[in-house]
């Protein structure tokens, strides 16, 4: 790890001489470790070191942004002047109003030694533990546990000057048989904040009990959804619905619809960055403080995120949502955190008479239709009927179409305990989500397991 | 004469050797890439990147470990040595049996990908010109939400060395581009794209590739085709016949045929995360996976495929081969490691994405061979069903089985003409059921590789870009829509 100072330091070295009205450099780098394990054994351990700085060059209302993963002085000049070459020749955005100016952010402790310094021998030790309880239980392990640290610095020629060490360590673990599988997944900057054990023991307790599942027609169900189900959903609302640029083209079930009711009362959905039960993080690529932000409070559209771009666009305030510049993204929530409820997650399954609980979904895809967050997927790693409150028989894998407002419109019940899900965007950020009953939910197609 | 990239590894395949590895290899990669993207009328994105670093992957007592380095420096690569032997330490307090590599003859060799026109050469301004018209032309109606257009460009250069005396310097050049116009109207947006959806088309070589799209060509077509879009009425639910395009049977494939082959997943190493597949192994040379009409084959050296090079990262060559034959599945995308496992040797279908990644068995270009039909004679002959273009969603289990696909846009076909064009459309199958439907395939006239520039997977999350030779085909008997059920919730 370089350091605050270094860090920083290399970024004023880089904007130190850009030619440009206004300049920013972003270093995005770190070490990471995983090991994969599969069927019983551990197949794949890599480590790898990489950074990559990105600079912006902006002259009047033009930009140009170049990258390297270099961090030699000379590397760094040329990754300057290209940046410079390719603002000259890029035509005016009238939308640019100016890059963000220095505000304080407070101050969030994201790194953890233990974390940090996890060996590969530490690893291989737990993943050996989980697997001799899985070969006496008869059963099959898969999984990866991935353990790392970073750094994300900012500094711009107004003065931005950002930096932040972060630590993630993550396990996900399917246990399977021919018939059967179930699956836990635990997430925290802390190593030892993860009860690596009990989601071990958690995989291989579903495992078990999902064996020998029969098969239900498609049809409408409630359903109890845990919170690595309830996730997926999640993640595909923050990317097709909570960014202000999704709103500006029309595409977001947000457009238009900020004041009204779009989902039932029970759900509210927030940006809170700053919970470190989520990956917290202090500000974001743009070095702006981020902001907790209402997208949905009690059914009802609040809001969505803003970079500087799309703020000065709209003539309202950055939230702290930018990403890497030269993304072509727009702002996006990396931290969607739903609130949950007063009941007991245990105590859910005896709120439904006749349904289903399903522990994840896999390959949802929320492109069908985004003005009503139209999604579909799969179930996997342990759906159960439920019956009388009670878990009854596992069942084969079901494939659900879903408008997930109007699902949302039929929430029953949310659970007190909320769970970190992993998002596709690694260590910088988290969801946060509860597990829901929700009623009538549309399962509409069978597969053979 | 100067050094040449694949002699600076010399020094750290002779540390290996020394340190006894039963088997090493170095990648030592620098990737090269520019990135333009404009959005009505606006330049969104304009990156240029360069990237350089070395992986290091050693075999020590039967076991994996993998380490990676930015500094590319002989000290570094000797340390980076010892970390991935120290992490095959690691793997060894739980390894499996043993790792065998199925043998491979060691080649000395380079390659180079056929460029025409130097993409990193071409002004920057006219290549702007090209998307900043068609963004123009898309947006002359106010419906048009959204104009874009992006073009992307990357150079890969790749030495290769191993302990067992390869020695390969390969320069790889990948070109991509695409349009999208969105229409807005009351409650309703709808995209149309042009070549391909979610990036455009992408292929192997220089700026001819940009070339030859005509993007302002069509950029009129595309404004138009989203307002129809906007306007249309949603598809009807109904099981029926369909005609897939071009692009969407490239992504029928990759997620149905060219998933499910890879023998990694087969064998159970992606289960946790991608999955496993049907297509387990007492199914090779017996599972009717589709008609007598469906011929797939891999094929990393047809010229232009988006998964075309000339040695994959273990330093196999570049190899053509059955998949399906006569509709029989017979073959899978292979390892040195997984082939050695089934006895056989690898077909070369391992790549990485980058140098801080380990090879994955990834698709090469994963083709369905053409059939006979125009697309003409296609619509002619059928008298009741839908034809489908471009791919809108995708989504399918963990053993690629049940999908469902939705498309951006279906146009009823009635006594062998089109008729009414519809939105939403979406259709969902079960894979060897799907296939065994198929009846007809257009001839090579309509047939082209299509890129898949993102296809993700593996932990940490690899991206590869890989190819799919196709034209359209028609299948019966296909479930549309995913049923009443969610639109009535509304």
């Amino acid at each position: 790890m370089m350091g605050e100072d270094r860090t920083l330091g290399l970024l004023e070295k880089a904007l130190r001489g850009l030619a440009a009205d206004q300049g920013s450099a972003l270093y995005l780098g770190g070490s990471r470790s995983l090991t994969r394990f599969a069927n019983n054994a551990i197949h794949q351990n890599v480590t790898e070191e990489s950074g990559e700085i990105t600079i912006a060059a902006v002259l009047g209302k033009r930009m140009g942004v170049a990258a390297t993963g270099s961090t030699r002085p000379g590397d760094l000049r040329r990754c300057a002047r290209q940046a410079v070459e390719l603002a000259k020749l890029t035509p005016e955005n009238p939308d640019f109003k100016s890059l963000p100016g220095p505000k304080p952010y407070d101050p969030l402790a994201t790194y953890c030694e233990a974390t940090a310094a996890c060996s590969p021998i530490q690893r291989a030790e737990a993943i050996r533990g989980f697997i001799d309880r899985a070969v006496r239980l008869g059963l099959s392990l898969a999984g990866a546990f991935s353990t790392g640290s970073g750094q994300v610095a900012v500094a711009n020629t107004l003065g931005v000057r950002a930096y932040q060490a972060l630590t993630a360590a993550d396990l996900n673990i399917v246990a399977h048989t021919q018939e059967s599988s179930g699956y836990a997944f635990g997430l925290h900057r802390d190593l030892d904040r993860l009860d690596l054990d009990a989601l071990a023991d958690r995989a291989m307790e579903k495992c078990v009990a999902s064996r020998a599942p029969r098969q239900i027609a498609p049809g409408k169900y409630t359903v109890l959804l845990e919170p690595p189900a309830v996730g997926e959903l999640l993640e595909w609302m923050g990317y097709t619905g909570f960014g202000a640029k999704q709103v500006e083209e029309g595409t977001s079930f947000m457009a238009g619809r900020l004041g009204q009711a779009i989902t039932g009362e029970r759900v509210t959905i927030l940006d809170d960055p700053l919970d470190p039960d989520g990956l917290a993080m202090p500000f974001d690529f743009e070095g702006v403080p981020k902001q907790r932000v209402p997208l949905v409070e009690r059914g009802v559209a609040r809001a969505v995120v803003y970079d500087s771009l799309m703020a000065g666009k709209d003539g309202t305030e950055s939230t702290g949502h930018g990403m890497p510049p030269g993304s072509g993204s727009g702002p996006l929530p990396l931290n969607l955190h739903m609130v949950g409820g007063d009941i007991p997650l245990a105590e859910l399954v005896s709120r439904v008479d006749r349904g289903l609980l399903v522990t994840r979904f896999h390959y949802v895809n929320g492109l069908l239709d985004t003005r009503r967050a139209q999604m579909t997927g799969m179930t996997r790693d342990g759906t159960f009927w439920i019956e009388g409150g009670r878990l009854r028989h596992p069942v084969k894998n079901l494939r659900f179409t879903e408008d997930v407002l109007a699902a949302f419109r039929r929430i029953e019940a949310l659970s007190r305990e909320r769970w970190a899900v992993a998002a596709s965007w690694g260590e910088i950020g988290a969801l946060l989500a509860p597990a829901l009953v929700i009623r009538d939910f549309a399962f509409t197609g069978l597969t053979d397991f | 004469m100067s050094e040449r990239p694949v002699d600076k590894l010399k020094t750290a395949i002779e540390h290996l050797k020394k340190r006894g590895v039963d088997y090493a290899d170095i990648r030592l990669v620098g990737t090269r890439h520019q990135g333009l993207a404009v959005r009505n009328g606006q330049v969104e994105r304009c990156v240029a990147a360069e990237d350089r670093g070395f992986g290091i992957r050693v075999l020590h007592k039967g076991a994996w470990g993998f380490a990676a380095s930015a500094r590319v420096t002989e000290a570094e690569m000797r340390r980076t040595a010892d970390r991935a032997i120290d992490v095959a330490r690691g793997t060894l307090i739980c390894r499996g049996d043993p790792v065998r590599l199925a043998p491979v003859e060691p080649a000395v060799d380079a390659y180079k990908t056929p460029v025409k026109k130097n993409p990193f050469r071409v002004p920057l301004a006219d290549r702007l010109a090209v998307l900043l018209q068609a963004s123009e032309i898309m947006a002359r109606n106010p419906r048009i939400r959204a104009a874009e257009g992006a073009m992307d460009f990357f150079r890969t250069r790749k030495a290769f060395a191993s302990t067992e005396g390869a020695a390969i310097e390969q320069e790889i050049w990948e070109a991509g581009a695409g349009i999208q116009a969105t229409a807005v109207e009351g409650d309703e947006a709808q995209a149309r794209s042009y070549p391909n959806s979610h990036g455009g088309q992408w292929a192997t070589g220089g700026y001819e590739v940009i070339e030859a799209m005509d993007l302002a060509g069509q950029a009129e077509r595309v404004r138009e085709e989203a307002l129809a879009l906007v306007a249309a009425p949603d598809c009807p639910s109904r099981r029926t016949t369909v005609i897939l395009d071009g692009p969407q049977m490239a992504l029928q494939i990759h997620e149905s045929c060219g998933h499910p082959i890879e023998l990694d997943r087969v064998l159970g190493y992606e289960l946790s995360f991608a999955g496993g597949s049907f297509l387990t192994l007492d199914k090779r040379g017996r599972l009717q996976y589709g008609s007598p009409r469906v011929h797939i084959v891999g094929d990393a050296t047809i010229p232009g495929g988006l998964g075309t090079f000339g040695f994959d990262d273990e330093g196999v060559r570049a190899q053509r081969f059955d998949i399906v034959r006569d509709g029989l599945f017979v073959n899978y995308l292979a390892s040195r490691e997984t082939a050695a496992a089934l006895g056989l040797p690898s077909n070369g279908c391992m790549r990485a994405d980058g140098w801080n990644r380990i090879p994955l068995i990834r698709m090469v270009n994963i083709n369905l061979e053409p059939g006979a039909w125009t697309l003409d004679e296609l619509i002619k002959d059928t008298q009741d069903g839908l034809y489908l273009s471009l791919n809108k969603s995708w989504s399918i289990d963990q053993l690629r089985l049940n999908f469902q696909f939705g498309c951006q846009w279906a146009q009823e076909i009635t006594g062998g003409k089109l008729g009414q064009v519809y939105k939403n459309p979406i259709y969902t199958g079960i894979t060897p059921a799907f296939w065994n439907g198929c009846d007809a395939i257009c001839n090579r006239d309509h047939w082209k590789v299509w890129g898949v520039p993102n296809c993700g997977k593996g932990e940490p999350v690899q991206t590869a870009r890989v190819g799919h030779g196709a034209a359209p085909a028609r299948f019966r008997n296909v479930q549309v829509g995913a049923g009443a059920a969610t639109r009535d919730d509304r």
